[in-house]
């Protein structure tokens, strides 16, 4: 995969963040005692991570290339990116993650409980919010259409391999999972067959024992 | 037989009526709830919003104020009683004396529970309770077992509730500060046990280590299901070389196994634990209990549920319940 623009996605970011901000107020309420936080979101099988800025309730991320260093930070929030997207949406239950060890969080545990707690209060539908977002960009998009026409494309066409890296890591692993189950099934059935042996040859031993 | 459910956020609220809670319990934003975390809890504008949601659907909405006032401050406590007044819930649920008669004083009309954090578990106690605050309800603590809490109900004079899933405390309920000798602050006090501020979490090589304050609580190999970082679930060295869990392992209570005797013993409620827990948990619990609670009222066998994944440490138990170490 060509490298995406980083640039342009922490910028879709923002204006992603600014959306969410608008039709969830109530996340911000809840999130304006932590006052200014960094937060360092890193999807464990997806070539970037997110750093997500809180200035009193207002939000504002950058994206960064794997391994690029990162400072200040206020805590880290590491997962593959189905939980991480579950998790935003609120179909899955941050301590059941942490249970599972499928979520890894260090840095002010507090600050973390803060935003979790602050995104589950609300019903966020990340397509809600996408969808919304053809409203505010239509302008931009039009203008790019004449000068900026080639960058409009090449914003779309990377947005849609944005699109399939979200997508193809969370196909891989139910792909994984599969093979995962089919290996124990087999590996069961194996074991199955083994124990039958080991119990005809504990009964044949009992029989000799007993004929002595 | 009743379904009270936790919400600590209005979309939790939601998600527990829509699963089919016949009750939902919430708190305010501060210290006068036993789940006084970040970000957690309802402001009053929110709780006023949900009670009009749930009663409008034919269910109701209980307020915990369960944690004891601090000596000199009564105020929030007052505010909090009085607020759950005006709002109009359907009860509240206490454990400290000096609030209960604040509440039989100054709003004779609002029903009053008592909560576990009151630690009452024998008849004596209950009927003091009855005689002294007008109490209507119980909410047992997680210390007897089913026969017990059918003798008890045969003794009291006001409805019982137990708890069914979620945290298990191995504590005298209502009586634990354990927390308090590292942080400085209890559930019974401040609403909180193992404060997040106090809480760190680190990636040490192959193992998840987990402190609270300057105390190594747990050390979790890969792979090894995870608990919450509290005293009593630590992994400490006894007189061993290898670390083992002193008190209690991770686990979480989970009766349904035992749901055809527990409405058979005359419990009125069925209590699920868990403000501090997402929509999501909230959902799934919820709607099992449902679909259990109906199977077995209409006299069917309990129907499959999948609640392993979401429990602490993912493992659960019948706890006291059962007592099948007796």
């Amino acid at each position: 995969m060509r490298p995406l623009p980083v640039k342009f996605l922490s910028r879709l970011l923002t204006i992603f963040l600014g959306r969410m901000k608008r039709l969830y107020p109530e996340i911000a309420n809840r999130l304006t005692p932590l006052g200014h936080c960094r937060f360092h979101i890193i999807p464990t099988d997806f070539p970037f991570s997110f750093l997500v800025i809180l200035d009193n309730g207002k939000a504002t991320a950058k994206i960064l290339n794997k391994g690029q260093a990162v400072s200040n930070i206020t805590a880290s929030i590491s997962g593959d990116i189905y939980s991480l997207i579950q998790l935003l949406e609120g179909s899955v239950d941050g301590d059941t993650l942490f249970f599972t060890r499928r979520l890894i969080v260090e840095g002010d545990t507090e600050a973390v409980l803060t935003l979790r707690n602050a995104i589950d209060s609300v019903d966020l539908s990340i397509k809600h919010i996408l969808t919304g977002l053809t409203g505010p960009l239509t302008p931009l998009f039009k203008r790019a259409a004449t000068p900026l026409s080639s960058f409009h494309r090449t914003a779309l066409k990377d947005f849609s391999i944005l699109q399939q890296s979200l997508v193809g890591p969370v196909t891989r692993r139910i792909s994984q999972m599969d093979e995962e189950i089919s290996r124990q099934e087999k590996r069961l059935i194996q074991q199955g067959k083994e124990i039958k042996k080991i119990q005809a040859s504990v009964k044949r031993g009992d029989k000799v024992a007993g004929e002595n | 037989m009743e379904l009270v459910c936790p919400a600590g956020t209005p979309s939790a609220l939601k998600a527990a009526l829509e699963a089919g809670a016949d009750v939902v319990y919430v708190g305010f934003r501060d210290e006068t709830n036993a789940r006084n975390f970040p970000g957690l809890n309802f402001s009053p504008e929110e709780l006023r919003v949900a009670t009009a949601q749930a009663q409008s659907m034919g269910r109701q909405i209980y307020v915990a104020i369960n944690t004891y006032p601090e000596a000199g401050n009564l105020t929030p406590w007052h505010r909090a009683v009085d607020l759950a007044a005006d709002i109009g819930v359907d009860a509240v649920i206490m454990a400290d004396i000096g609030l209960l008669d604040y509440t039989t004083r100054r709003h004779p009309t609002l029903r009053r529970h008592l909560s576990v954090q009151a630690s009452a578990s024998n008849p004596e106690a209950v009927n003091f309770y009855r005689a002294a605050f007008d109490v209507q309800r119980v909410v047992l603590p997680r210390v007897l077992t089913v026969r017990e809490i059918k003798d008890l109900i045969d003794e009291i004079e006001v409805e019982a509730e137990v708890f069914a899933f979620g945290g298990m405390c191995v504590m005298a309920e209502g009586r634990c500060s354990l927390s308090s000798y590292i942080t400085g602050k209890s559930p019974n006090m401040n609403g909180v046990c193992s404060p997040a501020s106090h809480v760190d979490y680190e990636q040490r090589g192959r193992k998840l280590i987990s402190k609270l304050g300057d105390f190594t609580i747990n050390a979790y190999p890969d792979g090894e299901a995870a608990g919450y970082p509290t005293l009593c679930k630590g992994r400490f060295f006894g007189q061993g070389d290898d670390p083992s869990y002193l008190f209690e392992e991770p686990t979480s209570l989970n009766v349904m196994a035992l749901l055809p005797e527990l409405i058979n013993s005359g419990v009125k409620a069925l209590k699920i634990e868990g403000r501090q827990r997402g929509k999501a948990y909230v959902s799934q619990v919820v709607s099992s209990y449902r679909r259990a609670i109906d199977a077995v009222l209409r006299g069917e066998a309990l129907p499959d549920s999948n609640l392993g994944s979401i429990t602490e440490g993912a493992r659960s138990t019948a706890g006291a319940y059962q007592k099948s170490w007796r």
